[in-house]
């Protein structure tokens, strides 16, 4: 205690940075600090988790492979190993997180959706405990390190949030954390006991989660601890435990294959193939509040270790976490559980004794006023990120708060389509609400094709994303790739004796190109719209049916109520406290009828969504359905009339996104293009 | 050693250097994968399908020669093609044709005039190689700049010059404005019809590349390992692909990527009195009797390319075509011969007869059978 408290004395006096070995020797001494002299303000810390954990979380479940995950977690309850391969026609071999989905299928199953939620919120209080835990320092000071501590919390709970939406990430970053505790504790625990910890977890990890691999890794950089005896680092036996707890699951040792596509996603690909999925790079996402939150944790935990001299092997894991977090946006969420490590670890190792903003002798700043300006400044930025945080996620940018199930995720009407079908075979499911809706509810023991994630893991990646592409495509009949390939939805669904083609409600892109063709919507409305093959006798009265209300629909006396939009599967905190009401439900029905060329049907929707709802994609929809019918009106008399010059150029006046208003402006130039 | 001994020694500047080349090379990488591509989603390398015949003419000068005249070498064409605006401009479209469309040629352009609209509208490519017909299609982006295409509702047919294009008949085409001249394709329609009119037709988001469309049916189209061959010739090498080692239905569904193949069709549709399968020529072959049964004779072979040499212009004497009925149906051989005509006399007009399918066309019937009509 003495040898740390002089060596923390030492680097103060020559005004310079605690080194990595002060902060070793402190570590070790922790335990023997004198905790009451300056008590750490826990109660705070708590109630303001507890309330960020609330603000960040408390919205409904709406990740799509919510169906999916429980269907697996049935599938083994009911005695399978290899749950996907059961659920799958393509897949051939099992999965080594088979366990993933079990925890969420039996809170659903006791508790239905409000377990899926108290779930979510349990597993984000639990990390966030192990996180603090991991890193308790008793050198906290009151104000300042509560604000910090919150603000990197805050950060960490908005860059995980999709994973604790009922995703397989979740049990990947509780696994993490624990794996960072496990690992942090290791400077006080004898090597082999922390090996064999290391191992449990790992073997926890890799049958639960997906990047079990990643164990690997926190194994090597968080660990500060090395073995004296003989001086060589002891993270290799943490490694190699790790390494050995990842190959403990049924798949075996080709569960690091496995890991490694998952980690690496560019070796196992060429050009092109990985845009717009969730193995494609940050900086062709979209920016959300997750990746603002991951960028914001980057830089902090970087600019601290900065500050605080990150240790030998800090540097190389934030260094690769930033990287990957770049590379694979799907690996955002276990790697900013390990970033707010970092800076937890970093934030506690900095000797703010001094600049206690509570202590009547530093309040004075004498001396030191750049240090205390310096602390206020800190205080301020967090308070005001804190602030930021809470109003971006209250506000509803992104997400309406509230309780229990998103709409799209909503099972009543595509099983109620699906009840009065007979029909046999196989689903091509376009995507993994699509997929996840068929293996759950499993219509006639109809059994879905294949899935993205899978395809990838069993080196289907290319030939599942070319079907897509061809279906979304319209390209039907047999045609020469530019790869050498041959292409066409028609043959690879025929031999796969698919009888069913299920796609997302927003997927207007593959629902339009599926609309001129032998595939014929079962539903109208809904999160996910299932096609069945006209002629075939087992869906001809659900066709027909669908028939009559498109029909009706578009020509018949129908009134689209934003009111009764609204699902019934959730709870709208905005809604009980007034707010206008979701716009979702009623953009997702505009754009269902716009791709299936129900255009005055759209309109109807739009119209009475405009008329009490404020939201810019309405307005895009809107536009993009006059652009339809302008573009009728052209191909049928060869001209455009004053009315519907007059509506786009008011469309160009009104809000719109930037391809919208080019597509606006392109019809409107029309008819001068025309007579060339 | 103690620890600041040990981090000095292994240098943990050097350690950060490194990981971070290896995260620059991460996300290098990763950029590379997920990089939108020129040519769509699916490129793998950069061009991998030679589309043009300087490669092959270097070893194979007369079967490049010979295959320049035949029809799917010139099954798409510019409409700017002064011989080709004379075949429209230059014809009357008489009572023939409902939309009464005419063309005209301006400032070295095919313009179609129809009495239904107001307007000119620019022909810009002509589908056909003229063997059959020719028919006239007009081009343009959508909004979203998506193609569509109208598939003009006059065709040029040799025998009569303009008449409706088939499908497009009396009251196929209605309406006013550009209905009125012909058939509307969306963009995956459109997609088709260039796909198998060409051998290489790249689109990505943007709408198709019109710059590296190579048009027509070219050695690449059928061959489909020609970019292997081209590296193997240069070593030495002659591997490719031969013909002769597919199946014979491999060998059908190769020309049925674009004739279609029977496995397009729904069961129900494939059936003798369909009239639809008169078009589609791969279809009937694998119906009949003579395909299926062909391997019960040893040395007989069956497929389009027994009949029709592919690398020479369509041949319109039938004696390859008798001698392939002789491999089974001959003096010598034991399968039974006809009992309504000699071995000699030509089997076509009873067993494959041209059908007309409009006033201007006809297509030989490719399902053989005894057709009641023509016994």
């Amino acid at each position: 205690m003495i040898a740390d408290e002089t060596c923390f004395s030492s680097h103060h006096a020559r005004n310079s940075l605690p080194s990595f070995e002060c902060w070793i020797s402190f570590v070790e001494h922790a335990q023997q600090i004198d905790v009451t002299r300056q008590p750490p303000n826990r109660r705070w810390l708590g109630i303001g988790s507890m309330l960020l954990t609330a603000i960040v979380l408390l919205f409904p479940v709406q990740d799509d492979g919510v169906w999916w995950l429980l269907a697996r977690g049935r599938q083994v309850v009911a005695g399978s190993l290899k749950p996907t391969a059961e659920l799958l026609n393509a897949a051939r071999q099992g999965e080594p997180d088979w366990l993933g989905g079990v925890l969420w299928w039996g809170v659903f199953q006791c508790l239905g959706t409000s377990g899926l939620m108290l779930l979510k919120l349990l597993l984000g209080t639990l990390t966030i405990t192990l996180l603090l835990s991991s890193h308790r320092d008793e050198r906290q000071t009151r104000r300042r390190c509560t604000v910090s501590t919150l603000t990197i919390l805050m950060l960490f709970l908005i860059g995980t949030r999709d994973a604790w939406d009922c995703h397989p990430s979740a049990n990947d970053c509780v696994c993490a954390a624990i794996m960072i505790k496990v690992i942090n504790s290791a400077t006080t625990q004898s090597i082999k006991r922390t090996a064999a910890r290391v191992l449990l977890v790992s073997v926890l990890w890799a049958n639960l989660g997906r990047l079990g691999l990643l164990s690997c890794l926190l194994a090597s950089g968080i660990s500060g601890h090395r073995d004296r005896r003989d001086d060589v680092p002891s993270s290799w036996l943490l490694i190699a435990a790790s390494l050995f707890g990842v190959c403990m699951t049924p798949r075996g040792p080709m569960g690091l294959v496995d890991g490694c596509r998952r980690l690496w996603p560019f070796l196992f690909e060429g050009t092109g193939l990985l845009r717009a999925t969730e193995w494609s790079p940050l900086w062709q996402q979209s920016m959300t509040l997750p990746t603002i939150a991951f960028m914001g944790l980057s830089c902090g935990a970087g600019i601290s270790g900065m500050k605080t001299s990150f240790s030998a092997r800090s540097w190389p894991t934030w260094l690769l976490c930033v990287g990957w977090g770049c590379s694979v946006t799907s690996l955002l969420p276990v790697l900013n559980v390990v970033l707010a490590a970092q800076w937890l670890s970093a934030l506690s190792s900095f000797p703010t004794q001094k600049f206690d903003m509570n202590d009547s002798q530093t309040r004075s700043c004498g001396d030191n006023s750049d240090r205390c300006r310096t602390t206020r400044f800190t205080q301020a930025s967090g308070a005001l990120a804190l602030t930021f945080g809470c109003l971006a996620c209250l506000s509803g940018w992104e997400r309406r708060p509230g309780w229990g199930l998103d709409a799209r995720l909503d099972l009543g009407p595509v099983s109620q389509a699906l009840s009065g079908i007979t029909a046999r075979g196989s689903v091509w499911c376009a995507d993994l609400r699509a997929a996840g809706a068929i293996a759950w509810l499993s219509p006639n023991g109809l059994r879905v094709e294949d899935v993205a994630e899978h395809a990838w893991l069993e080196g289907r990646w290319r030939e599942y994303a070319a079907l897509n592409s061809d279906l979304r495509r319209g390209w039907r009949d047999a045609h020469r790739r530019v790869d050498g390939s041959i292409g066409g939805w028609w043959l690879p669904l025929t031999q796969r004796r698919v009888e069913l083609v299920v796609a997302s409600a927003e997927d207007a892109e593959l629902i339009a190109a599926l609309e001129p063709t032998i595939w014929k919507p079962l539903l109208l409305e809904g999160g996910v719209i299932p096609f069945a093959k006209a002629g075939d006798p087992g869906v001809t009265p659900q066709i027909m049916l669908m028939l009559r209300q498109r029909e009706f629909v578009e020509q018949g006396p129908w009134r689209y109520s934003v009111a009764d939009a609204q699902p019934e599967s959730r709870v709208d905190f905005g809604e009980l406290i007034g707010l206008r009401q979701d716009a979702e439900p009623t953009w997702r029905q505009a754009r269902t009828l716009r791709a299936m060329n129900l255009h005055s049907a759209a309109m109807r929707v739009l119209d009475a969504g405009r008329a009490t709802l404020v939201d810019r994609r309405l307005n895009d929809e809107w536009a993009l359905c006059l652009v339809a019918q302008v573009h009728a009106e052209w191909l049928t008399t060869h001209t455009m009339s004053d009315d519907k010059r007059r509506a786009l150029t008011t469309a160009t006046t009104m809000k719109l996104s930037a391809s919208v208003l080019e597509q606006v402006q392109n019809e409107l130039n029309r008819p001068v293009e025309a007579a060339r | 050693m103690n620890p600041q001994s040990w981090s000095k020694a292994r240098k943990p500047w050097l350690r950060a250097s490194l990981t971070g080349l290896i995260a620059l090379s991460m996300l290098g990488l990763s950029e590379r994968a997920s990089r939108p591509s020129r040519w769509g989603d699916l490129e793998t390398h950069a061009r991998s399908v030679p589309s043009d015949e300087q490669a092959c003419q270097r070893c194979h000068q007369n079967i490049v020669k010979s295959f320049a005249q035949t029809g799917h070498r010139q099954t798409l064409n510019p409409a700017t093609d002064p011989v080709l605006q004379q075949l429209f401009a230059g014809s009357k479209n008489e009572d023939r044709v409902p939309s009464k469309e005419t063309f005209v040629v301006r400032d070295g352009r095919l313009l179609a005039r129809s009495t239904a609209g107001h307007r000119e509208l620019l022909v810009d490519w002509i589908f056909g190689s003229g063997r059959h017909a020719r028919t006239p299609v007009s081009i343009w982006n959508q909004a979203n700049r998506r193609l569509e295409l109208l598939e003009h509702g006059v065709s040029w047919y040799p025998s009569t010059e303009l008449a409706p294009t088939l499908g497009l008949e009396e009251g196929s085409t209605s309406g006013e404005g550009l209905h009125a001249m012909g058939v509307v394709h969306s963009n995956t329609a459109a997609e088709n019809c260039f796909g198998c009119h060409t051998t290489d037709f790249p689109t990505s988001i943007t709408g198709p590349d019109w710059k590296h469309v190579v048009t027509g049916v070219r050695c690449a189209r059928c061959h489909h390992d020609t970019a292997q061959h081209l590296v193997a010739a240069e070593r030495g090498a002659i591997a490719m692909e031969r013909w002769s080692e597919l199946t014979p239905l491999e060998s059908v569904n190769r020309c049925g990527e674009c004739h279609r193949r029977s496995d397009h069709f729904p069961a129900d549709e494939i059936r003798p009195d369909n009239a639809q399968l008169l078009r589609f020529a791969s279809v009937g072959l694998v119906q009949s009797r003579c395909f299926i049964q062909q391997s019960a004779i040893v040395g007989t072979r069956l497929d389009c390319v027994t009949c029709h040499d592919p690398h020479q212009p369509l041949d319109i004497d039938v004696t390859r075509s008798l001698q392939a009925c002789r491999q089974c149906h001959g003096d010598t051989t034991a399968t039974k011969s006809c009992s309504q005509a000699s071995s000699t006399s030509n089997c076509l007009p009873c067993h494959m007869p041209k059908t007309p399918v409009q006033s201007a066309l006809s297509f030989t019937n490719h399902w053989i059978q005894r057709h009641p009509k023509s016994l």
